[in-house]
Protein backbone atom coordinates (compact mmCIF):
# COMPACT_ATOMS: atom_id res chain seq x y z
CA UNK A 1 0.00 0.00 0.00
CA UNK A 2 2.70 2.89 0.59
CA UNK A 3 4.07 1.63 -2.79
CA UNK A 4 0.50 2.72 -4.64
CA UNK A 5 0.67 5.92 -1.99
CA UNK A 6 3.90 7.05 -3.67
CA UNK A 7 2.72 6.39 -7.21
CA UNK A 8 -1.01 8.59 -6.87
CA UNK A 9 1.66 11.24 -5.41
CA UNK A 10 3.85 10.88 -8.38
CA UNK A 11 0.91 11.48 -10.58
CA UNK A 12 -0.19 14.66 -8.81
CA UNK A 13 3.71 15.53 -9.26
CA UNK A 14 3.90 14.22 -13.33
CA UNK A 15 0.69 16.84 -14.00
CA UNK A 16 2.00 19.28 -12.45
CA UNK A 17 5.61 19.31 -14.30
CA UNK A 18 3.60 19.07 -17.36
CA UNK A 19 1.62 22.37 -16.21
CA UNK A 20 4.90 23.99 -15.65
CA UNK A 21 5.88 23.16 -19.23
CA UNK A 22 8.39 20.39 -18.28
CA UNK A 23 9.23 17.87 -20.74
CA UNK A 24 8.35 14.02 -19.59
CA UNK A 25 11.87 12.84 -19.81
CA UNK A 26 13.30 15.51 -17.18
CA UNK A 27 10.18 14.78 -15.37
CA UNK A 28 10.65 10.90 -15.04
CA UNK A 29 14.38 11.24 -14.83
CA UNK A 30 14.03 13.15 -11.83
CA UNK A 31 11.54 10.98 -10.03
CA UNK A 32 14.25 8.26 -10.83
CA UNK A 33 17.25 10.42 -10.04
CA UNK A 34 16.15 13.02 -7.36
CA UNK A 35 14.03 10.39 -6.08
CA UNK A 36 12.40 12.61 -3.34
CA UNK A 37 9.54 14.36 -3.67
CA UNK A 38 9.83 17.88 -2.09
CA UNK A 39 13.28 18.47 -4.50
CA UNK A 40 11.36 17.69 -7.45
CA UNK A 41 8.87 20.07 -6.74
CA UNK A 42 10.95 23.09 -6.16
CA UNK A 43 12.90 21.69 -9.23
CA UNK A 44 9.94 22.26 -11.29
CA UNK A 45 8.72 25.41 -9.73
CA UNK A 46 12.09 27.02 -9.71
CA UNK A 47 12.56 25.55 -13.46
CA UNK A 48 9.47 26.99 -14.60
CA UNK A 49 10.21 30.31 -12.94
CA UNK A 50 13.48 30.70 -14.63
CA UNK A 51 15.42 30.95 -11.33
CA UNK A 52 19.30 29.81 -12.51
CA UNK A 53 21.34 26.97 -11.83
CA UNK A 54 22.83 27.50 -8.66
CA UNK A 55 19.52 28.42 -7.26
CA UNK A 56 17.61 25.26 -8.33
CA UNK A 57 20.78 23.78 -6.49
CA UNK A 58 20.43 25.21 -3.35
CA UNK A 59 16.75 25.33 -3.93
CA UNK A 60 16.72 21.62 -3.69
CA UNK A 61 19.00 20.73 -1.58
CA UNK A 62 17.50 22.70 1.05
CA UNK A 63 14.40 20.58 0.13
CA UNK A 64 16.15 17.06 0.08
CA UNK A 65 18.47 17.54 3.31
CA UNK A 66 16.69 15.26 5.39
CA UNK A 67 18.35 12.55 3.56
CA UNK A 68 21.24 13.23 5.88
CA UNK A 69 19.29 12.60 9.34
CA UNK A 70 17.05 9.95 7.29
CA UNK A 71 20.17 7.95 6.31
CA UNK A 72 22.19 7.60 9.62
CA UNK A 73 18.79 6.88 11.48
CA UNK A 74 18.64 3.97 9.68
CA UNK A 75 21.81 2.93 10.01
CA UNK A 76 21.84 1.13 13.25
CA UNK A 77 19.52 -1.35 11.91
CA UNK A 78 22.45 -2.41 9.14
CA UNK A 79 25.38 -2.21 11.56
CA UNK A 80 25.81 -5.51 10.59
CA UNK A 81 26.38 -4.67 6.85
CA UNK A 82 30.30 -5.02 5.94
CA UNK A 83 30.12 -3.79 2.10
CA UNK A 84 32.36 -1.67 0.80
CA UNK A 85 31.94 2.07 0.53
CA UNK A 86 30.63 2.19 -3.35
CA UNK A 87 28.16 -0.59 -2.04
CA UNK A 88 26.98 1.87 0.51
CA UNK A 89 26.80 4.98 -1.81
CA UNK A 90 24.87 3.06 -4.03
CA UNK A 91 22.47 1.83 -1.43
CA UNK A 92 21.98 5.52 -0.20
CA UNK A 93 20.12 6.10 -2.94
CA UNK A 94 17.31 3.89 -2.35
CA UNK A 95 16.94 6.03 0.70
CA UNK A 96 13.53 8.24 0.38
CA UNK A 97 10.34 8.46 2.96
CA UNK A 98 8.08 6.03 1.68
CA UNK A 99 10.82 2.55 2.12
CA UNK A 100 12.68 4.40 4.90
CA UNK A 101 9.00 4.31 7.14
CA UNK A 102 7.99 0.72 5.88
CA UNK A 103 11.63 -0.36 6.93
CA UNK A 104 11.98 1.59 10.12
CA UNK A 105 8.76 -0.33 10.79
CA UNK A 106 9.91 -4.20 10.02
CA UNK A 107 13.73 -3.56 10.74
CA UNK A 108 13.04 -4.11 14.41
CA UNK A 109 11.44 -7.72 14.04
CA UNK A 110 13.80 -8.80 11.00
CA UNK A 111 16.88 -10.98 10.52
CA UNK A 112 19.76 -8.93 10.17
CA UNK A 113 20.61 -10.85 6.85
CA UNK A 114 17.62 -10.21 5.56
CA UNK A 115 17.12 -6.29 5.48
CA UNK A 116 19.53 -4.89 3.17
CA UNK A 117 17.74 -7.30 0.40
CA UNK A 118 14.51 -6.43 1.77
CA UNK A 119 15.20 -2.50 1.86
CA UNK A 120 16.74 -2.35 -2.19
CA UNK A 121 13.73 -4.32 -3.53
CA UNK A 122 10.93 -2.95 -1.47
CA UNK A 123 12.64 0.75 -2.40
CA UNK A 124 13.07 -0.66 -6.13
CA UNK A 125 9.17 -1.15 -6.37
CA UNK A 126 8.32 2.15 -5.14
CA UNK A 127 10.83 3.88 -7.92
CA UNK A 128 9.44 1.74 -10.11
CA UNK A 129 6.08 2.84 -8.97
CA UNK A 130 7.12 6.39 -8.91
CA UNK A 131 8.06 6.69 -12.23
CA UNK A 132 5.20 4.97 -13.39
CA UNK A 133 3.19 7.33 -11.48
CA UNK A 134 5.20 9.99 -13.09
CA UNK A 135 4.68 9.33 -16.89
CA UNK A 136 0.88 8.70 -16.20
CA UNK A 137 0.30 11.81 -14.17
CA UNK A 138 2.39 13.88 -17.42
CA UNK A 139 0.37 12.11 -19.89
CA UNK A 140 -2.75 12.94 -18.47
CA UNK A 141 -2.33 16.36 -17.17
CA UNK A 142 -5.43 18.39 -17.05
CA UNK A 143 -7.52 15.42 -18.35
CA UNK A 144 -8.03 14.65 -14.48
CA UNK A 145 -11.30 16.33 -12.64
CA UNK A 146 -9.81 18.81 -10.22
CA UNK A 147 -11.39 17.38 -7.30
CA UNK A 148 -9.48 13.66 -7.99
CA UNK A 149 -6.53 15.61 -9.17
CA UNK A 150 -6.19 17.25 -5.60
CA UNK A 151 -7.29 14.10 -3.53
CA UNK A 152 -4.27 12.57 -5.11
CA UNK A 153 -2.11 15.02 -4.30
CA UNK A 154 -3.57 15.05 -0.65
CA UNK A 155 -3.46 11.58 -0.49
CA UNK A 156 0.78 11.51 0.48
CA UNK A 157 0.56 13.74 3.89
CA UNK A 158 -2.83 11.69 4.79
CA UNK A 159 -0.77 8.56 5.03
CA UNK A 160 2.11 9.69 6.65
CA UNK A 161 -0.14 11.69 9.01
CA UNK A 162 -1.07 8.44 9.78
CA UNK A 163 2.88 6.91 9.86
CA UNK A 164 3.51 9.44 12.29
CA UNK A 165 0.38 8.75 15.03
CA UNK A 166 1.68 4.83 14.36
CA UNK A 167 5.14 6.08 16.02
CA UNK A 168 5.54 4.26 19.04
CA UNK A 169 9.00 4.73 20.76
CA UNK A 170 8.94 7.22 23.12
CA UNK A 171 12.31 9.20 21.99
CA UNK A 172 9.92 9.25 18.18
CA UNK A 173 6.98 10.09 19.31
CA UNK A 174 8.26 13.50 21.49
CA UNK A 175 9.72 14.12 18.10
CA UNK A 176 6.59 13.76 16.18
CA UNK A 177 4.69 16.12 18.75
CA UNK A 178 7.21 19.14 18.81
CA UNK A 179 8.30 18.91 14.97
CA UNK A 180 4.28 19.25 14.00
CA UNK A 181 3.71 21.74 16.48
CA UNK A 182 6.56 24.50 15.78
CA UNK A 183 7.07 22.93 11.98
CA UNK A 184 4.29 25.69 10.61
CA UNK A 185 5.05 28.29 13.38
CA UNK A 186 8.76 28.22 12.06
CA UNK A 187 7.51 27.95 8.19
CA UNK A 188 5.45 31.19 8.92
CA UNK A 189 8.72 33.10 10.12
CA UNK A 190 11.42 31.97 7.17
CA UNK A 191 9.77 29.19 4.54
CA UNK A 192 13.71 28.71 3.80
CA UNK A 193 15.01 27.28 7.34
CA UNK A 194 11.97 26.95 9.29
CA UNK A 195 12.13 23.19 8.36
CA UNK A 196 16.07 22.31 8.94
CA UNK A 197 15.61 24.60 12.21
CA UNK A 198 12.34 22.63 13.02
CA UNK A 199 14.88 19.89 13.01
CA UNK A 200 17.48 21.03 15.36
CA UNK A 201 15.36 22.47 17.79
CA UNK A 202 12.46 19.96 17.71
CA UNK A 203 14.90 16.85 17.67
CA UNK A 204 17.33 18.44 20.68
CA UNK A 205 14.21 19.34 23.33
CA UNK A 206 13.14 15.25 22.31
CA UNK A 207 16.23 14.11 23.17
CA UNK A 208 17.09 16.17 26.16
CA UNK A 209 13.35 15.65 27.54
CA UNK A 210 13.31 11.81 26.75
CA UNK A 211 16.77 11.82 28.51
CA UNK A 212 15.04 13.28 31.60
CA UNK A 213 12.20 10.82 31.38
CA UNK A 214 14.33 8.05 30.93
CA UNK A 215 16.17 9.41 34.26
CA UNK A 216 13.21 10.02 36.56
CA UNK A 217 11.77 6.14 35.74
CA UNK A 218 15.47 5.23 36.72
CA UNK A 219 15.34 6.57 40.21
CA UNK A 220 11.64 5.62 40.94
CA UNK A 221 12.99 2.10 39.91
CA UNK A 222 15.85 2.22 42.15
CA UNK A 223 14.02 3.85 45.32
CA UNK A 224 11.36 1.17 45.12
CA UNK B 1 11.35 25.09 -20.51
CA UNK B 2 13.05 22.04 -22.56
CA UNK B 3 16.58 21.25 -24.03
CA UNK B 4 20.03 22.03 -22.41
CA UNK B 5 19.28 24.22 -19.42
CA UNK B 6 16.28 21.80 -18.29
CA UNK B 7 19.18 18.79 -18.47
CA UNK B 8 21.90 20.36 -16.69
CA UNK B 9 19.14 21.79 -14.37
CA UNK B 10 18.17 17.97 -13.56
CA UNK B 11 21.78 17.29 -13.19
CA UNK B 12 22.84 19.96 -10.64
CA UNK B 13 19.45 18.85 -9.18
CA UNK B 14 19.96 15.17 -8.68
CA UNK B 15 23.89 15.94 -6.83
CA UNK B 16 21.80 18.45 -4.49
CA UNK B 17 19.96 15.47 -2.96
CA UNK B 18 22.54 12.96 -3.49
CA UNK B 19 25.21 14.99 -1.35
CA UNK B 20 22.93 14.45 1.71
CA UNK B 21 22.39 10.66 0.97
CA UNK B 22 26.39 10.63 0.98
CA UNK B 23 27.29 12.42 3.64
CA UNK B 24 24.77 10.34 5.73
CA UNK B 25 26.48 6.66 5.09
CA UNK B 26 30.12 9.11 5.80
CA UNK B 27 28.58 10.36 9.17
CA UNK B 28 26.88 6.80 9.75
CA UNK B 29 30.71 4.97 9.35
CA UNK B 30 32.09 7.25 11.46
CA UNK B 31 29.17 7.42 14.78
CA UNK B 32 28.14 4.22 17.09
CA UNK B 33 25.01 3.22 16.46
CA UNK B 34 23.40 3.16 20.38
CA UNK B 35 25.48 6.63 21.01
CA UNK B 36 23.39 9.71 22.08
CA UNK B 37 24.37 11.24 18.69
CA UNK B 38 23.12 8.88 16.64
CA UNK B 39 19.45 8.84 18.77
CA UNK B 40 19.73 12.47 18.17
CA UNK B 41 19.84 12.29 14.17
CA UNK B 42 16.73 10.09 14.38
CA UNK B 43 14.89 12.68 16.75
CA UNK B 44 15.93 15.57 14.24
CA UNK B 45 14.61 13.15 11.56
CA UNK B 46 11.25 12.80 13.38
CA UNK B 47 10.60 16.01 13.95
CA UNK B 48 11.72 17.84 10.33
CA UNK B 49 9.02 15.12 8.62
CA UNK B 50 6.38 15.90 11.26
CA UNK B 51 6.91 19.29 10.95
CA UNK B 52 6.86 19.15 6.75
CA UNK B 53 3.69 16.84 6.68
CA UNK B 54 2.32 19.08 9.20
CA UNK B 55 3.00 22.33 6.89
CA UNK B 56 1.25 20.58 3.96
CA UNK B 57 -2.06 19.78 6.64
CA UNK B 58 -2.41 23.41 8.90
CA UNK B 59 -0.96 25.99 6.39
CA UNK B 60 -2.29 27.35 2.91
CA UNK B 61 1.03 26.27 0.93
CA UNK B 62 2.56 24.32 -1.89
CA UNK B 63 0.95 21.71 -3.76
CA UNK B 64 -2.27 22.01 -1.57
CA UNK B 65 -2.28 25.70 -1.28
CA UNK B 66 -5.84 25.95 -3.34
CA UNK B 67 -7.76 24.05 -0.73
CA UNK B 68 -9.08 25.38 2.36
CA UNK B 69 -7.36 24.61 5.25
CA UNK B 70 -10.66 23.24 7.23
CA UNK B 71 -11.13 21.09 3.99
CA UNK B 72 -7.69 19.24 4.73
CA UNK B 73 -8.16 19.52 8.75
CA UNK B 74 -11.41 18.20 8.95
CA UNK B 75 -10.52 15.12 6.31
CA UNK B 76 -7.32 14.62 8.92
CA UNK B 77 -9.42 14.40 12.32
CA UNK B 78 -11.63 11.66 10.55
CA UNK B 79 -8.67 10.02 8.78
CA UNK B 80 -6.50 10.14 12.80
CA UNK B 81 -10.53 9.06 14.22
CA UNK B 82 -10.94 6.08 12.07
CA UNK B 83 -7.27 4.92 12.89
CA UNK B 84 -7.55 4.90 16.71
CA UNK B 85 -11.31 3.37 16.66
CA UNK B 86 -9.78 0.46 13.89
CA UNK B 87 -7.12 -0.46 16.32
CA UNK B 88 -4.62 1.72 15.00
CA UNK B 89 -4.95 0.60 11.62
CA UNK B 90 -2.89 3.15 8.67
CA UNK B 91 -4.85 1.85 6.02
CA UNK B 92 -8.22 2.60 7.46
CA UNK B 93 -7.19 5.67 8.67
CA UNK B 94 -5.28 6.98 5.39
CA UNK B 95 -8.53 5.42 3.54
CA UNK B 96 -10.84 7.46 5.91
CA UNK B 97 -8.87 10.53 5.39
CA UNK B 98 -8.70 10.36 1.79
CA UNK B 99 -12.36 10.01 0.87
CA UNK B 100 -13.81 12.47 3.31
CA UNK B 101 -11.24 14.96 1.54
CA UNK B 102 -12.66 13.54 -2.16
CA UNK B 103 -15.94 13.57 -1.24
CA UNK B 104 -15.73 17.76 0.09
CA UNK B 105 -13.28 18.44 -3.14
CA UNK B 106 -15.93 16.98 -5.22
CA UNK B 107 -19.14 18.69 -3.25
CA UNK B 108 -17.10 22.12 -3.47
CA UNK B 109 -16.50 21.63 -7.43
CA UNK B 110 -20.25 20.75 -7.56
CA UNK B 111 -21.43 23.80 -5.72
CA UNK B 112 -18.74 25.96 -7.69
Amino acid sequence: MPALVLSASMIGFGSLARESGIDVFITVFSSIGIYGLPGQIVMVEMMAAGAPLFAIGVGVGVANARFLPMTLALSPYISHWRAGIWRKLAFSHFVTLTPWVVALRCFPDMPEEDRISYYIGYSLICLSGAALGTVFGHFIAGELPAPIAISLVFLSPAFFSMVFADVRHRLGMIAVVLGAGIGPVLHDISPDWGLPVTGLVGGTAALVIEKAVARRELREETDK
Amino acid sequence: MNGEFAWEALGVAIAATYVWRVAGIIVASHIRPDSDLARWFTAVTYAVLAGLIARMMVLQDGALATIPVPDKLAALAIGLTAYFVSGRSIPVGTASAFITFATIATVRSVLG
